[in-house]
C-alpha cells in the first residue's frame, strides 16, 4: 500500500536517513503509542497531587495507592517476578521503587514528628 | 507469588506474628506506600503450602525481588544456596544489625541480602529512621 503525507522539511531530512526501514519505524512507534495507556505509571502524579493539599502527618501515614495505581504496581510486580519486564516497564518499576523510597521516608519522618509532639 | 487465597484470619495471624514488619527487610507496614503481602516462603510451585509454617509477611519490594525463588547464588562462594527461611531459621543466627546495615553471619544470609537487595543505599537511609521509630521488630 502507498500513502502520501505532508511533512515538515526537518522531518524529511531525518526520514531520508532511515529510508528503507520506515515501515519498521512506523510499527515501533505505533507499538509505543498503544502500549502506553495500560503500562503507564501514575504514581508520581498521584503522590504530588496528594502533597499539594499539604497533608498532616496523620494523613501522610494513612497514604495508600489508589486502586488504579495499585493495579499498575501489581502488574509490574508480577512481570518482575516472571522476569518478563520490557525495557520500558523496567524503567516504570524503577520509578515505583524510587516513589516507595520517598514515601517511606516521608512516613517515617511524619511518625517521628508526631512522637516528638507528644513528648513536648 | 500468592496463587491460593489466604483467608483473612490467617493473614491476621501472619501480620500479628511479624509485628506488622516485613520479615526480610524489617520495614514496618506503617511506613510503606503499598501494603505488606503474605509471602509463601516456599512458593506453591515448589510444593509450599498455605499454612502458618510456610507463610511470612513481606513488603511489596522484598516479595517482588524474591518472586518464587527458594535459592540463589552466594556472591562469595558462587554456590547455589537456599534463601533465609523466616520460619525455620533463627534470624539472630543469620543476621546482625550494624547501624542500619545487615551483617550476614551465614551463606544463606549473604545470598538473601544480595537477592532482596537488603543493604541497598536507599533502604539503609530508611532503616535508620525505622529504628528511631521503635516500631521495628527485630526477630530473635
Ligand atoms: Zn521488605
Amino acid at each position: 500500500m502507498q500513502i502520501t503525507l505532508d511533512i515538515p522539511e526537518a522531518l524529511l531530512t531525518r526520514l531520508n536517513a532511515i529510508d528503507q526501514s520506515l515501515p519498521q519505524v512506523l510499527e515501533l512507534a505505533l507499538d509505543e503509542l498503544t502500549a502506553r495507556p495500560q503500562s503507564g505509571f501514575t504514581g508520581f502524579a498521584e503522590v504530588l497531587e496528594f502533597l499539594a493539599n499539604l497533608p498532616t502527618p496523620e494523613e501522610i501515614l494513612a497514604l495508600r495507592p489508589s486502586e488504579t495505581l495499585q493495579a499498575q504496581i501489581d502488574q509490574l510486580s508480577e512481570k518482575h517476578k516472571a522476569n518478563a519486564l520490557t525495557l520500558q516497564e523496567q524503567q516504570l518499576w524503577q520509578q515505583y521503587e524510587y516513589l516507595e523510597h520517598l514515601v517511606s521516608l516521608a512516613k517515617a519522618k511524619a511518625y517521628l514528628k508526631l512522637q516528638s509532639n507528644l513528648h513536648e | 507469588m500468592s496463587k491460593t487465597y489466604v483467608p483473612a484470619s490467617l493473614r491476621r495471624n501472619v501480620v500479628e506474628r511479624a509485628g506488622s514488619c516485613c520479615e526480610y527487610c524489617l520495614r514496618p507496614e506503617l511506613f510503606s506506600l503499598s501494603v505488606h503481602e503474605v509471602d509463601h516462603v516456599i512458593a506453591e510451585k515448589h510444593g509450599g503450602t498455605t499454612t502458618e509454617d510456610n507463610l511470612a509477611l513481606a513488603c511489596k519490594l522484598c516479595n517482588t525481588f524474591k518472586g518464587s525463588d527458594i535459592a540463589s547464588i552466594d556472591p562469595e562462594t558462587d554456590e547455589i544456596t537456599a534463601l533465609y527461611h523466616p520460619r525455620r531459621d533463627r534470624w539472630s543466627e543469620h543476621f546482625q544489625l550494624e547501624n542500619a546495615a545487615f551483617i550476614p553471619l551465614s551463606d544463606r544470609a549473604r545470598t538473601t541480602i544480595r537477592l532482596l537487595q537488603l543493604n541497598r543505599s536507599r533502604i539503609l537511609k530508611e532503616r535508620s529512621l525505622w529504628l528511631d521509630s521503635g516500631l521495628i521488630k527485630i526477630p530473635i
